[in-house]
């Protein structure tokens, strides 16, 4: 786990560490999967342990009590011929040894659940550690709502598939061991004949177990079918009103509801059999043990109270092997969850910076000299980029939708690395610097704006947690937003919600700009898209945007024709590379692809 | 849709679908119940191979009852097998039909009752809500005539053999039911505090996969890992609790039996001592406690899942109460849509308020000749949306009238009034499956000529005809593989496919660069010369053209007029002209 006085890069190099399990690592077979959950878990081993100890003690309890209570009813034969005193003994053994069971139960499960939500906690921790020091390339390809899948529900179905079930497992493996011992202690024909019926009672369990597991499966893909088509089409339930596509939708249901109850039927019959079932097998073992324990008793080989030990045994008997073909689906389960999991966990890591200098002084000149870069190797995007900034300088980034302007915004940052070439900032390879070093200098605003639910104070204050109140105010006034946050309940105490409900996205663009104003980066990434936003905020966005550029380096994806006019260079993309350079005048002249851009705007249909 | 029905149906009963499966749903639980009296039986039995049986040495009784325990054994599965089967076709049978009333339900919502969910609400509702029930019936149907059998009936045995002894079992069914209510209601808090936690949990991890470039730009990544860290920890803290309150409840019910089997025991052996009451009965008294206490313990359980089906049931409920706004006239106007090739629209002082409280569109008045292109425009949330949704009745106005073609729009059967329009909504969406089936959603049997036509005008031909499948190609589920722009001009097309005499555009373009848009809407006036286009959008660019031009602030309208008189009567035209093209006008002079 994350202590309190660990750097990122100290969690970085003890994960470099573990991750050294190369033994492990890749082995996606079951035995492969075992070991790594264990090791995951094994800073917490000894609540295992001590749950398996405390596991011995309740079932050694637990098996005497059967034992006390026959050997009570062997003292109450019949009227006059009942040894009070024999029987006080016993009643007291068999309340006491239960009292120790329970005790022992409860302590045993605590210290499993200790054991396995701790596990859960520290494989938690790693998880959201390795999500940030993965490589953006894999968030960016990945489904977040996957990981997010995996973070949450598959780490928990670990823990409960493995750790519990392990640790029910073993249990149930020491009560078996630990009831036949006894049985054959009290009387070995009787013992016998409950242990010969084991095996059939076993088959017949996982028969059923088996089929049910198939069948839940395909439950569940059924049920994920189902709640696809519900998402797309009541999500959809818009477009099916234009279209009056009701009829058509509700038949495609019907057909996917049906496939829904033909397996549900199935896995409900199947899933509620093992009851009966195994009431079933103890029955038989009930019916033969009075029928044998009778005949023995006749002979005078047996006291009934060892008869009613052995039907009490007989009943509990059945149970861990239930218990144990419950926990083979979470089991399975759990086998499925851990190879996703470890899938993220093992990922490489981006490359490591820790031994490059920081960059110290910036100039607010960048240059680019030669670079290729694409994100899959097959296609070609940037091609042969050279680029020199000045300080104080504003390039626009101009192009149609879709043609690559953020692939810029990556390689600037370094959220990725270029294939060939370099990119220079203040004289330096950035690729030669620390990555925070970098990021300092620079100011990004984004069109998608990120706020966290928290404070607006500390959503302002997010890259200068020392702030004092008053910069952060002025920042806010400078953005154009102080007014608006002093309106609010708790102004600048007030609670931003999950997804910023309770602000406009005009609201949230000027926090975010706020944002940087604060950080006073010496270079700045902008990007002025502004769907959305109603006029008059836009303004103030614009506005804002001024302010902000003043004197900065900024690299800015432009939408405002007065952006593009004004800035000291013009990048032009298209299908992900620059194809033109130039100032408006100079890109005019050559009535290229920029000319050709920018005429279209005026054409007169 | 071929018949807009209007569920009068508001109300939810769930035992009503069980009405379908009533013999199952019958039959079902009475072998449930016959599973039990032979469990019932087994005891009795045992006492009585115990008291003659071995007490006179009499072999043939004790195999004669050792036969007959283990026939009632047999018997007991059998009447399980069956019982089971009938209910689990019951429950399911019920689930089907409940799941398929309330998607059913949620077809007929227009716009009005689909903006008072969100689509997960729905979901859960259709989906979980429905298992609740079905499934919880499933529970109750097993249990329902089995366990207050197996407590009446063992309690009446055990009564029958000796009325003082079997005072304990009174006492000891609200024992445990006390200590049940009491471990849960410590639990009820903790979960929900054990939920909010883990929900506090998920918030951050998707914070920082959302936010993870800014988390990196501001190298906030130690932070963030101590926001969670703590986040983490709390949850992990809670659990802890409600997993020690949970392990409690086994080992107090466990001590509670053995305490009571104590009490058997002592009055027991008092009894067997004065006479009147023999071994063989203090075994069976046991045996039967065993029983009661197991069907205790069932009944409980009863209670969470009836509160689970209480609330799935509510749940349900409020999806059903929600009535359509939008309805079909009694008597419809007889037009054929597809005669039509352009429309005229008429909008007679139409005010729309969605909540009646205030006014998104104030007092609108305006003719729109077949053919005309209209532009709309303003800031967000200024009512522009609200406008062309009324003209296919997604929304109705709250006052005045929309004709088209000289109809009240309410006049119209509602399929016909969809059929005379194309519309392209903001949010562009596309459904699981082929483009071509995606393209036929106005017209079923569309032809492919008719299909690459619209594409051709929607600008979609370009990259359509990229595709190796051409027409064929799959659109994945949310149209996760394409553009966003590419999505824009797919859902034109198919509000083209057709040659609707009217065509609707809300803010259709905005992913579309200017390029684009401009050759998108020279295609549809050209294309389709003779259709009425609604065009709404917060470009000035776009809407430049357009033969009239409504300027909407806050609802009220604030101009109608051409481009050029607007920029000299609409302040807030001229506004957001220039705001947008501050460098053009001062180039023009």
């Amino acid at each position: 786990m994350a202590k309190k006085s660990e750097t990122y890069n100290e969690i970085k190099t003890r994960q470099a560490k573990e991750v050294r399990l190369k033994y492990f690592k890749g082995s996606n077979k079951k035995w492969g999967v075992l070991r790594k959950v264990f090791h995951y878990a094994k800073p917490q081993r000894k609540y295992l342990y001590l749950s398996l100890i405390f596991n011995v003690i309740q079932t050694v309890s637990e098996l005497l009590v059967p034992i006390f209570m026959g050997f009570a009813i062997n003292c109450i034969v019949g009227p006059g011929q009942v040894d009070f005193i024999g029987m006080w003994e016993w009643s007291a053994f068999m309340v006491g040894s239960a009292l120790f069971a329970s005790l022992f139960n409860w302590l045993s499960e605590l210290t499993i659940n200790t054991f396995s939500y701790k596990a859960t906690y520290y494989i938690r921790a790693l998880f959201f550690t390795k999500m940030n020091t993965l490589p953006l390339n894999y968030i960016d390809t990945s489904s977040h709502g996957d990981l997010l899948s995996r973070m949450v529900n598959d780490i928990d179905t670990i823990t409960d598939g493995f750790l519990e079930s392990t640790a029910s497992f073993i249990s149930g493996i020491i009560t078996v061991i630990g009831t036949i011992i006894a049985m054959f202690l009290l009387n070995i024909t009787l013992a016998i004949v409950v242990v010969a019926i084991t095996p059939i009672s076993l088959l017949i369990m996982w028969y059923i177990v088996a089929k049910a597991q198939k069948l839940f499966t395909k439950e569940l893909n059924t049920q994920g079918n189902i709640s696809g088509f519900l998402e797309e089409h009541i999500g959809g339930g818009r477009l099916i009103n234009i279209f009056c596509y009701e009829d058509e939708s509700l038949e495609k249901f019907d057909k996917i509801n049906q496939d829904f109850y033909d397996i549900g039927t199935k896995t409900q019959f199947y899933g509620f059999m093992s009851g009966p079932t195994t009431r079933f097998i103890n029955g038989l073992v009930y019916g033969l043990v009075i029928l044998v324990g009778a005949l023995l008793a006749l002979n005078g080989h047996v006291l009934i109270g060892t008869i009613s030990t052995f039907l009490s045994y007989a009943n509990s008997f059945g149970k861990p092997f239930n218990e144990i073909s419950n926990e083979i689906g979470d089991i399975q389960m759990a086998f499925a969850a851990a190879k996703r999991v470890f899938f993220v966990l093992d990922q490489k890591d981006e490359v490591s910076d820790s031994h490059l200098p920081d960059m110290l002084d910036c100039d607010g000149t960048v240059e680019a000299k030669g670079v290729n870069f694409s994100y899959a190797p097959n296609t070609k995007l940037i091609q042969d980029f050279n680029l020199k900034v000045s300080a104080g300088q504003k390039i626009a980034i101009v192009g149609p939708t879709g043609c690559g302007k953020s692939t810029l915004i990556n390689l600037l940052m370094r959220f990725y690395d270029v294939n060939s070439g370099a990119i220079f900032t203040s004289g330096n390879d950035i690729r030669e610097i620390t990555r925070k070093s970098l990021r300092e200098k620079y100011g990004m605003v984004l069109q998608e704006t990120w706020l966290f639910n928290s404070s607006i104070k500390d959503n302002i204050s997010y890259g200068n947690p020392n702030a004092k109140i008053e910069d952060i105010m002025e920042a806010a006034k400078l953005a154009g937003v102080h007014e608006f946050i002093e309106k609010m309940p708790q102004k600048y105490d007030t609670i931003i919600t999950e997804g910023g409900d309770n602000l406009s996205q005009g609201e949230k663009q000027l926090l975010c700009i706020a944002r940087i104003i604060l950080l006073r980066p010496q270079m700045l990434i902008l990007d002025e898209a502004t769907s959305n936003i109603d006029t008059r905020t836009e303004k103030r966005i614009q506005e804002a945007f001024d302010v902000l550029m003043k004197g900065r380096t900024t690299f800015v994806v432009a939408h405002r024709l007065s952006t593009i006019i004004n800035a000291d260079k013009i990048l032009v993309m298209q299908k992900g590379n620059i194809v033109e350079q130039g100032t408006h005048e100079e890109l005019m002249a050559k009535k290229g692809f920029y000319a050709n851009l920018y005429n279209s705007q005026f054409v007169k249909i | 849709m071929k018949a807009n029905k209007n569920r009068k149906e508001n109300i939810f009963k769930p035992l009503s679908y069980l009405r379908k499966y009533k013999l199952m749903a019958t039959l079902g639980p009475i072998c449930k119940a016959l599973e039990a009296s032979t469990e019932i039986m087994t005891p009795f039995f045992m006492a009585k191979i115990i008291d003659y049986g071995i007490a006179n040495g009499d072999k043939p009784y004790i195999w004669w009852m050792a036969a007959l325990i283990l026939g009632l054994n047999l018997l007991a599965i059998i009447f399980a097998v069956l019982g089971q089967k009938f209910i689990s076709v019951a429950s399911e049978g019920m689930g089907k039909e409940i799941r398929r009333d309330v998607y059913r339900k949620i077809t007929t919502y227009s716009y009005a009752e689909l903006d008072k969910f969100s689509t997960a609400e729905l979901l859960n509702r259709t989906l979980q809500s429905s298992m609740h029930i079905s499934r919880g019936i499933g529970a109750i149907l097993r249990v329902a005539l089995r366990s207050p059998l197996l407590l009446i009936g063992c309690s009446i045995l055990a009564m029958l053999v000796d009325l003082k002894l079997s005072i304990i079992f009174i006492v000891v069914v609200p024992v445990l039911t006390i200590i049940m209510v009491w471990i849960m209601r410590k639990i009820s808090p903790l979960l929900i505090e054990s939920k909010a936690r883990l929900d506090r949990t998920t918030e951050i991890t998707r914070e920082n996969l959302s936010g993870v470039r800014v988390v990196r730009a501001f190298n906030k990544q130690d932070f963030e890992i101590h926001r969670f860290d703590t986040a983490n920890n709390n949850l992990i803290q809670t659990d802890l609790k409600v997993g020690a309150w949970q392990a409690a409840l086994p080992a107090l019910i466990s001590l509670t039996i053995s305490t009571a089997i104590f009490c058997l025991l002592y009055f027991g052996s008092v009894r067997v001592n004065i006479g009147g009451f023999s071994q063989g009965d203090l075994i069976a008294f046991i045996g039967y406690f065993g029983q009661i206490s197991a069907a205790i313990v069932n009944i409980i359980h009863m209670v969470a899942i009836f509160v689970r089906m209480k609330t799935a049931q509510v749940r349900i409920e409020e999806v059903f109460k929600l009535n359509t706004s939008v309805i079909n006239p009694k008597k419809p106007a007889d037009i054929n849509p597809n005669q039509i090739i352009a429309s005229k629209v008429e909008f007679r002082n139409v005010s729309f308020s969605y909540d009646k409280l205030k006014n998104v569109v104030i007092d609108l008045s305006l003719v729109v000749e077949p053919g005309e292109t209209i532009g709309i425009i303003g800031g967000t949330g200024s009512g522009k949306s609200s406008i062309v949704n009324l003209i296919p009745r997604l929304y109705d106005a709250t006052e005045g009238a929309i004709l088209v073609n000289d109809v009240d729009v309410k006049q119209y059967k509602i399929e016909d009034l969809r059929q005379l329009i194309g519309f392209v909504p903001q949010h562009p969406m596309l459904f699981e499956g082929t483009i071509r089936e995606n393209m036929r959603w106005r017209k079923e049997d569309a032809t492919d000529e008719e299909i690459v036509k619209a594409l051709m005008v929607a600008q979609a031909y370009e990259f359509v005809r990229e595709y190796p499948d051409f027409l064929d190609h799959k659109v994945q589920r949310g149209g996760t593989n394409f553009s966003g722009g590419q999505k824009q001009r797919l859902t034109i097309a198919r509000a083209l496919v057709g040659q609707p005499s009217i065509i609707i555009m809300d803010d259709s373009a905005s992913a579309l660069d200017l390029a684009t848009d401009s050759h998108l809407r020279r295609a549809i006036k050209n294309g389709t010369k003779k259709m009425t286009t609604f065009i709404v959008s917060q470009r000035t660019n776009s809407i430049k053209d357009s033969d009239k031009i409504i300027v909407i602030d806050g609802g009220d309208i604030v101009g109608i007029g051409k481009h050029s008189d607007l920029l000299q009567t609409c302040e807030i035209y001229r506004e957001i002209y220039n705001s947008q093209n501050k460098k053009e006008v001062v180039v023009n002079g």
